[in-house]
């Protein structure tokens, strides 16, 4: 193969594609895009929106779960309001998930609830449908309740246990407790490479990644298509067949390499990238796999028809195999043939990124006895 | 007229050139979509086991109050809210976490009991795989709150103790631990009860399988557009110049290509609603896409019902189709024609609530989105689905449409003048 000549239809190829204005406003727009993104993931939002009210607004103890609630940085949104009427009201017109309302006795409810009446209600929660999202919400306020019971419990238990004529005072029993009292997440977080894991940009920004691997796919499935489209124009006549596939192959690296470039940049405006070297191996190793599962698709469709029918099918597989939105457990042997999720997995677990270098390099295999095949086919045929 | 005829007829026969190929190839592709779902939905009903996202234990939780946490979370309402915990060796956990069989495991250190008793800050290590999206944030939460029953528990019971102790009778010490462990956990287990919800009102009758269900329905519309790349980069504009000279003027050249490449998408996606209707029948599917059905559905089977929906997300499918024309319009080549498919399904999707409900995003961007071509369809087919009339959303949807195919009208005029 002439190097030279390769070079500058690489060349070619790259102004070719710059030449498109779509395809230069494309590439700008995807940072555009995720700088918005990354501003609105700044707004308050969560997956659920609860309205919390007091029936008596001067209850210390109300107001002080209510505040705690209010001051929490979760996925539950809070809001308080004044007035339980007006909640239910807004509740019942979708404005918000649930109420929670809290009775002006809601000590004297805890305080039963702890010596054992457990089928006191301790929080009025109404809701206009119970909903996965509404139990987890429900944990949370039980949560921001529960240190109060178990103090009811303890206090309780130790007035009722001890021998008679003991003095049990206020003032003794919280210091007894506050002095065991433990605070704080009992867990911390890690990837399974050692890294820490930090929920990045929450939830409106965790799909970025996935959603920008996708994007890289698609630049080497337009790539193969822009190749197929060149060779029914006569682009690559003048080339032995033989090398016909390296010039598709290099094609395809340059579309997704300018989309890569994009995506690596649109990654760190996001907050989601890790360190550059990882981020770049990875990207490197994408790229290649991706360039390499796009060749074969293209000699198993072999022809822009197909491709095109093949493409939106092979997209919807890639959002649930591989972990974009979430994580769908099984179906290892499928999501084994899609590059995206050796990309995905292999963020934080390297055993993912050297089965992705097995990958390559058995898709580069496939590739070349595919065309060993093609071409002793057409020496056959003369 | 005849012109225009004859130029409708060329196009309609250029699609119908290539619909057999692709109208096969999509019952093989749908059929095989079909069996994976099929058996995966058939495994997930027939095992319980299954039904559980299962979180690995590694270490020893005998005898330590992190198994009262635990248990207080597999005593969610086991039939939605499903997650389950099994103890594991870590090589055990990191296979299985690194296959993608469990979302996390949680590592349990030597002596965690005794340790917080001594007062230690003692941690118990969550180990994820970083891209988890929703999921791993919902971990996280549930996480704390295990945390909150775990610390409070401990708190309670080592006061008990450390007060009976030095206060109340020693030797029914062991007696009285026991006891106040036993009320603990009752109390705990018991919060369901405690926190039931009172439901008010009637809901909109949706249900979050049916608004995914028009997600789906609509992302797969958009990203159809992507099918017909080769049919549209084939077009010459010289074609278009000499068809312009001829009479056959820009708004009709869009307008015929328009008309065959909607009766094209239309005939895919019945095709696919039928495939998905027979399934229904064959396999004798229930539709959980209400929390109560309309009344107009009760008699209706779920064939029938997927062919009604069919017809009256109609108008959705129509301004998509006008969408994507105009983007193959805009885009130049077939790279960017396929990547602006894309991208304009993905950024339009993903803000118009496709893909999250849009409770979940920032009121700001609830009242932006408003405006979305996807997010009027999303509203459209939402209320098609309670067999509801949404007038204004029907009015928006031909606004929508008409713009689309004027941009693409002045798109071809300034083509054909360079």
């Amino acid at each position: 193969m002439n190097i030279r000549k390769w070079f500058v239809l690489q060349i070619l190829y790259f102004k070719r594609l710059f030449l498109k204005k779509s395809f230069v406003v494309l590439l700008c727009l995807v940072p555009l895009l995720v700088v918005g993104l990354k501003l609105i993931s700044t707004e308050d939002n969560g997956i659920v929106n609860i309205l919390v009210c007091a029936e008596d607004e001067d209850e210390e103890l109300s107001s002080e779960i209510i505040d705690k609630l209010l001051d929490e940085e979760s996925i539950i949104v809070y809001e308080y309001c004044d007035n339980e009427a007006k909640a239910l009201e807004r509740l019942e017109r979708g404005q918000a998930d649930a109420v929670w309302l809290f009775p002006k006795d809601i000590r004297k409810r805890i305080k039963q609830y702890a010596s054992g009446y457990t089928d006191v209600k301790l929080v009025e929660v109404y809701e206009v449908e119970d909903t996965t999202s509404l139990k987890l919400s429900r944990e949370a306020l039980m949560a921001a309740i529960y240190d109060y019971i178990t103090y009811e419990e303890y206090a309780g238990y130790v007035t009722d246990s001890v021998p008679e004529g003991t003095e049990v005072t206020e003032e003794e029993l919280r210091l007894y407790y506050d002095y065991f009292k433990q605070d704080g997440s009992l867990f911390e977080y890690y990837n399974i490479d050692g890294t820490e894991w930090h929920a990045v940009g929450g939830y409106l920004t965790a799909p970025l990644r996935g959603m920008l691997a996708l994007l890289i796919l698609l630049a080497g499935i337009a790539g193969v298509m822009y190749f197929r489209q060149d060779k029914e124009n006569g682009v690559y006549e003048y080339l032995p067949k033989s090398e016909e596939w390296i010039y598709g192959l290099s094609g395809q690296l340059i579309a997704m390499g300018l989309i890569a470039v994009v995506a690596l940049i649109s990654l760190y405006i996001s907050g989601n990238a890790v360190s550059l070297p990882t981020e770049l191996l990875l990207m490197a190793e994408y790229i290649i796999t991706c360039a390499l599962f796009c060749s074969l698709m293209d000699r198993i469709f072999s022809n822009l028809l197909l491709m095109g029918i093949v493409t939106p099918f092979l997209i919807l597989i890639t959002f649930v195999m591989c972990p974009v939105f979430f994580s769908l457990n099984g179906f290892l042997p499928i999501k084994c043939i899609l590059p995206t999720f050796y990309y995905l997995s292999g963020l934080h677990d390297t055993n993912w990124m050297l089965y992705g270098g097995i990958y390559a390099v058995a898709a580069l295999v496939l590739n070349l006895v595919a065309e060993i095949i093609f071409n002793k086919g057409i020496r056959k045929n003369g | 007229m005849r012109g225009f005829l004859s130029y409708f007829t060329t196009q309609l026969k250029r699609y119908v050139k290539g619909l057999p190929l692709i109208i096969s190839i999509t019952v093989l592709l749908l059929g095989a979509v079909g069996l994976i779902a099929y058996s995966y939905m058939k495994e997930r009903t027939e095992s319980a086991e299954q039904n559980l996202a299962k979180i690995g234990v590694v270490g020893n939780l005998e005898g330590s109050y992190l198994g009262i946490g635990i248990s207080a979370i597999e005593s969610l309402d086991a039939s939605q809210y499903t997650i389950s915990f099994e103890e594991m060796t870590e090589e055990e956990a990191q296979d299985a976490l690194s296959k993608g069989d469990i979302p996390v495991y949680i590592i349990v250190p030597d002596n965690f009991v005794e340790d917080i008793a001594e007062g230690k800050d003692v941690k118990l290590r969550m180990v994820g795989r970083g891209t988890q999206g929703i999921g791993g944030i919902i971990i996280t939460e549930l996480a704390d709150v295990i945390s909150v029953y775990i610390n409070s528990s401990e708190t309670a019971i080592y006061a008990m103790q450390s007060y009976m102790w030095n206060k109340g009778d020693r030797e029914a010490f062991g007696s009285t631990a026991d006891t106040f462990f036993m009320l603990e956990a009752n109390n705990l287990f018991s919060r369901d009860s405690a926190l039931e919800p009172i439901l008010v009102g009637i809901g909109d009758g949706s249900t979050i399988v049916g608004y995914y269900a028009c997600g789906i329905f609509l992302l797969f519309t958009l990203l159809m557009g992507i099918s017909f790349c080769s049919v549209f980069v084939r077009r010459k504009k010289e074609v278009s110049r000499v068809l312009s000279s001829q009479g056959i003027y820009p708004w009709k050249q869009v307008a015929a290509e328009f008309v065959c490449y909607l009766l094209a998408m239309l005939l895919i996606l019945a095709v696919i609603v039928a495939i998905l209707s027979i399934a229904a029948k064959v396999l004798d599917i229930e539709l959980a896409l209400w929390s109560h059905k309309p009344g107009e559905l009760r008699w209706l089977s779920t064939a029938a019902i997927i062919w009604q929906l069919y017809f009256k997300w109609l108008p959705a499918v129509i301004m998509l189709a006008a969408l994507q024309f105009m983007i193959y319009e805009l885009a130049d080549g077939i790279v960017s024609s396929v990547l602006g498919q894309f991208l304009t399904a993905l950024a339009l999707g993903y803000a118009g609530g496709l893909f999250y409900p849009m409770s979940f995003f920032p009121i700001l961007m609830q009242r932006a989105a408003q405006v979305l071509p996807t997010k009027v369809a999303m509203d459209y087919c939402q209320s098609a689905l309670k067999w509801e009339m949404n007038g204004a959303g029907l009015a928006m949807l031909n606004i929508y449409m008409l713009i689309f195919l004027g941009i693409s009208i002045w798109v071809r005029s300034i083509k054909l003048k360079k």
